[in-house]
């Protein structure tokens, strides 16, 4: 799947934004938002946060989880942790990017923030990679992949499930040789 | 980490929609030229369900679907008349919200694109949704051209519109792609439990004829004459059911032999991911107890 897609499906994600504007509960098919009062947070997917962002409709309020030192402590936890941690949001990655490119000026901190999530999406995907090579070796047939978020997936969907699929082809070839040369 | 597209950019379908009617979804014309032959296969997928009235419609997001709605919806399709009995009309209504039909329709996009094999249709849902944006973009004429909601609902509907093409698209890739494999499996099975809608269905014959035609034309008709025919078998291109994919659990499911292991049984606690060879799961993706991520 596409990166690009990956975001698309994170752009469902609520945010709360304080619009400048008053309107009525708009009805959408993917429910309803609102009603804007101007002043007054309220929660919106975030493609919509992000355009009225754009058109300086609204200020866009950090997600809950999105403060430098609660981030930090996590990659301190992710750190120490052998396996992987939960992390905040199935698309932290997704969502960081997408707030803090178009409401850094919203968002105190946010050149902190961004190098604490940088930081642990490194420590993860270096975990990601030691386990998977210690996957393939040990010629493992499944894997549990608890607390990996939607782009840690999506970034080793081009190679782990396509090793695996060779490594059984190769071990057909092989038990069909034994069985021939028998 | 790419650039991310902008959200003014609305995620419109890239090689679709020559129509102007919104409500035609048309999924591809292709020229296929070779010298001086020229073979032009039209493959569309009409939903035409303007002429139906949205009596399930009230003013909010919540909507009625009774099942013989959809059965007329596909009877449009097939004969382009509606037959409906009086009984079936009363039976089994179903309450949705438009919101549970779009997760749902998010949910089979996501399977169908990475299921290795085809999976079985889901017009049920598309047809549902394509007739919510055909609504939507009548209430939208209604607005005011500077009005907010405008531009929100366009967005929104831009959003839907991609996931739905790009669901119908990758089925059509998958049945482009295992042609002769799908039309043989789809011949076992009964109409209730066929995996094709009948557009698809046709879509897939005319594919195929189309392709003899090519290799006839262009090679089988100058061979000697015992290698002239068309041999659908050595043709055939199987999908890979054992595939590793992603998945992540709905629902508990206990007792799931690993393949290619002795006896390793393994439990799903719900949503607990895993990556498995895709036989093991296929029935569970069918039958909605896991989703592939």
């Amino acid at each position: 799947m596409d990166p690009c897609e990956v975001e698309f499906l994170s752009e469902k994600e609520l945010v709360s934004i304080v619009p400048n504007f008053s309107f009525d509960t708009i009805h959408l098919i993917s429910g309803s938002v609102g009603p804007f009062r101007a002043g007054l947070p309220v929660k919106v997917p975030i493609w919509l946060a992000v355009n009225l962002k754009q058109q300086q409709k609204c200020r866009i309020i950090n997600q809950d989880w999105m403060d430098a030192d609660s981030l930090n402590e996590a990659k301190e936890e992710e750190k120490l942790s052998k396996l992987f941690t939960k992390m905040p949001s199935n698309h932290y990655m997704e969502e960081a990017q997408l707030l803090l490119n178009v409401a850094s000026d919203d968002i105190s901190d946010a050149d902190r923030i961004k190098t604490a999530i940088k930081d642990i999406w490194d420590i993860r995907m270096s975990k990601l990679r030691t386990s998977i090579d210690a996957f393939l070796k040990s010629e493992g047939l499944h894997a549990k992949l608890d607390h990996l978020t939607a782009m840690e997936i999506n970034s080793v969907r081009p190679l782990l499930p396509h090793a695996l699929d060779q490594m059984l082809r190769i071990q057909t070839v092989c038990v069909f040789y034994k069985i021939i040369s028998k | 980490m790419k650039q991310p597209l902008a959200s003014t950019q609305p995620y419109v379908p890239l090689r679709l929609r020559r129509t102007q009617k919104p409500y035609e979804a048309e999924i591809g014309i292709e020229h296929l030229s070779f010298g001086t032959l020229h073979l032009t296969s039209f493959y569309t997928v009409l939903y035409s369900i303007s002429n139906h009235n949205p009596t399930c419609w009230s003013s909010t997001e919540k909507f009625l679907i009774t099942n013989n709605f959809l059965c007329e919806i596909s009877n449009m399709e097939n004969n382009g008349d509606v037959q409906m009995t009086a009984e079936d009309d009363v039976q089994e209504e179903e309450e949705v919200t438009a919101q549970s039909v779009l997760l749902a329709i998010e949910e089979a996009w996501l399977n169908e694109k990475f299921a290795p094999e085809i999976l079985p249709h889901r017009s049920d849902l598309v047809d549902c949704m394509l007739q919510q944006i055909t609504h939507m973009e009548e209430n939208m004429k209604r607005l005011d051209k500077e009005d907010l909601r405008l531009m929100i609902h366009r967005m929104e509907l831009d959003r839907i519109k991609y996931v739905i093409t790009n669901y119908l698209r990758a089925r059509l890739e998958k049945i482009e792609k295992y042609t002769i494999h799908i039309l043989s499996q789809e011949a076992t099975r009964s109409s209730e439990e066929c995996y094709l809608t009948v557009a698809e269905l046709q879509f897939a014959k005319e594919f195929l004829a189309n392709i003899e035609m090519l290799f006839k034309t262009i090679a089988l008709q100058h061979m000697p004459g015992n290698f002239q025919t068309f041999e659908v078998d050595t043709l055939t291109v199987k999908p890979n059911l054992q595939a590793y994919v992603f998945l992540r659990a709905n629902d508990r499911i206990n007792g799931i032999i690993v393949p290619g292991s002795m006896d390793e049984e393994i439990d799903l606690e719900p949503g607990s991911q895993h990556i498995i060879q895709y036989s093991a799961v296929a029935d569970l993706v069918k039958s909605g107890a896991v989703k592939l991520i």
